[in-house]
């Protein structure tokens, strides 16, 4: 056989150059399949993903009230800040990408995060818990009032309907007794009031004891004054009327803040605020009008 | 057994940061109403407690630098995945202008 014969006609190379190309496209194709199931694996984790964001924001919240309540407030504060930017960031760069990520260990990862997270979480409840039970102890031996002793677990304030008291002075002082057929829900609700009045001048009278190296009481918003000699720290007197606005902004702030009643129900609380328009101005040169 | 009076437990009562805010206006009240010897008791087992809730604050912190650390692996995961996605779409490119030019000759 002549060795001309051996070599392949260019029909034959033709053919042979087709097949290897359609080889090389058959593994590409094959590739591309690959990649094509990967991702159909990758759209189920992005699923996961999102509930595991989703468990990861209300672990986050759960995180953040206990912070809230926590007196190492500054420090929690600022890296829950960054730590939800971050996550936020992440979580927005993901959904614009669904689809395309090969990562699917990483799942796995944030599930071990958080379940250590909820694991440290649940013992510094049941730590808080401990706490809660040794004050409850203590404050049954020194006869706390009950509603002082549970305020957080009262029912909420907003559902009570409150009378308005005229005390006429804005401070807790007792009813007239009540009149004849009043219901007991009503005795009740009285009686409610003027507890959350004493707490909240409990509270007040804290706030001065803690204060009293320099005897200032400073009101969130409002200025800063001397509760005793009624002096405001720019140097002149509050006329009574100023002062007794600002002791019911004082409780108000106690409502609020510390006893968590509703902005709505404060004022049947306090009662309508004494009036002092026909009291005689005060005279002398140390009790001036602030403007 | 030892006494304190309020300004003591006051003072030592300062220390005791892990304690939240409610909590302690609670205890501070409760302390109030107790005589020296209870007080001196009372802010022990307050002790006992802050220590535990500093402990499991710790813990909490360091699950957090874990998981910022997790963030970063993400993000360069990230970075990974559509530099890969990129590479992938140009070598399908590719891949369909070969079969072109493949059914061409082949015709």
């Amino acid at each position: 056989m002549s060795p001309f014969n051996r070599l392949p006609s260019p029909q034959e190379r033709g053919q042979r150059q087709q097949d290897s190309s359609s080889d090389y496209l058959q593994q590409a194709r094959e590739r591309m399949e690959a990649g094509a199931r990967q991702r159909e694996q990758l759209k189920t984790f992005m699923q996961q993903k999102d509930a595991l964001f989703g468990r990861g924001r209300a672990v986050r919240k759960k995180l953040e009230f206990n912070a809230q309540t926590g007196l190492d407030k500054s420090k929690w504060q600022s890296h829950f800040e960054g730590f939800n930017a971050e996550t936020l960031q992440i979580v927005n760069r993901i959904r614009g990408n669904e689809g395309k990520l090969s990562q699917p260990r990483m799942a796995a990862s944030y599930e071990q995060y958080l379940d250590g997270t909820e694991q440290v979480l649940r013992e510094y409840e049941q730590n808080l818990q401990g706490l809660e039970a040794l004050l409850n102890t203590y404050e049954q031996a020194v006869d706390i009032p009950p509603a002082f002793r549970f305020q957080q677990r009262r029912p909420p304030v907003s559902s009570w309907r409150w009378e308005t008291a005229s005390t006429n002075t804005g401070r807790p002082v007792e009813k007239a007794a009540s009149p004849a057929g009043a219901s007991a829900m009503e005795q009740s609700r009285e009686a409610g009031r003027r507890n959350l009045l004493d707490q909240a001048e409990r509270r007040i009278k804290g706030l001065e004891q803690s204060w009293e190296t320099n005897g200032v009481i400073k009101l969130p918003d409002g200025p800063l004054y001397d509760r005793q000699s009624g002096r405001s720290l720019r140097g002149s007197f509050l006329l009574e009327a100023q002062k007794e606005a600002l002791h019911r902004a004082a409780l108000t702030h106690a409502l609020r803040v510390s006893l968590r009643v509703p902005e709505a129900s404060i004022p049947a609380i306090l009662g309508e605020p004494k009036s002092y328009t026909e009291q005689p101005r005060p005279t002398g040169s140390s009790r001036t009008m602030e403007n | 057994m030892s006494v304190m009076n309020i300004h003591q437990f006051q003072e030592g009562f300062l220390a005791l940061a892990s304690i939240p805010e409610d909590q302690a206006d609670r205890a501070r009240t409760i302390a109030e109403g107790l005589d020296d010897g209870q007080r001196d008791e009372f802010l022990g087992k307050l002790r006992t407690v802050n220590d535990q809730l500093q402990t499991s604050g710790g813990q909490l912190e360091q699950l957090f630098s874990e998981m910022e650390r997790l963030i970063s692996r993400t993000e360069r995961a990230i970075d990974g995945t559509e530099r890969s996605e990129q590479e992938q779409d140009e070598r399908s490119l590719d891949i369909q202008k070969a079969e072109q030019h493949l059914s061409q000759s082949a015709s």
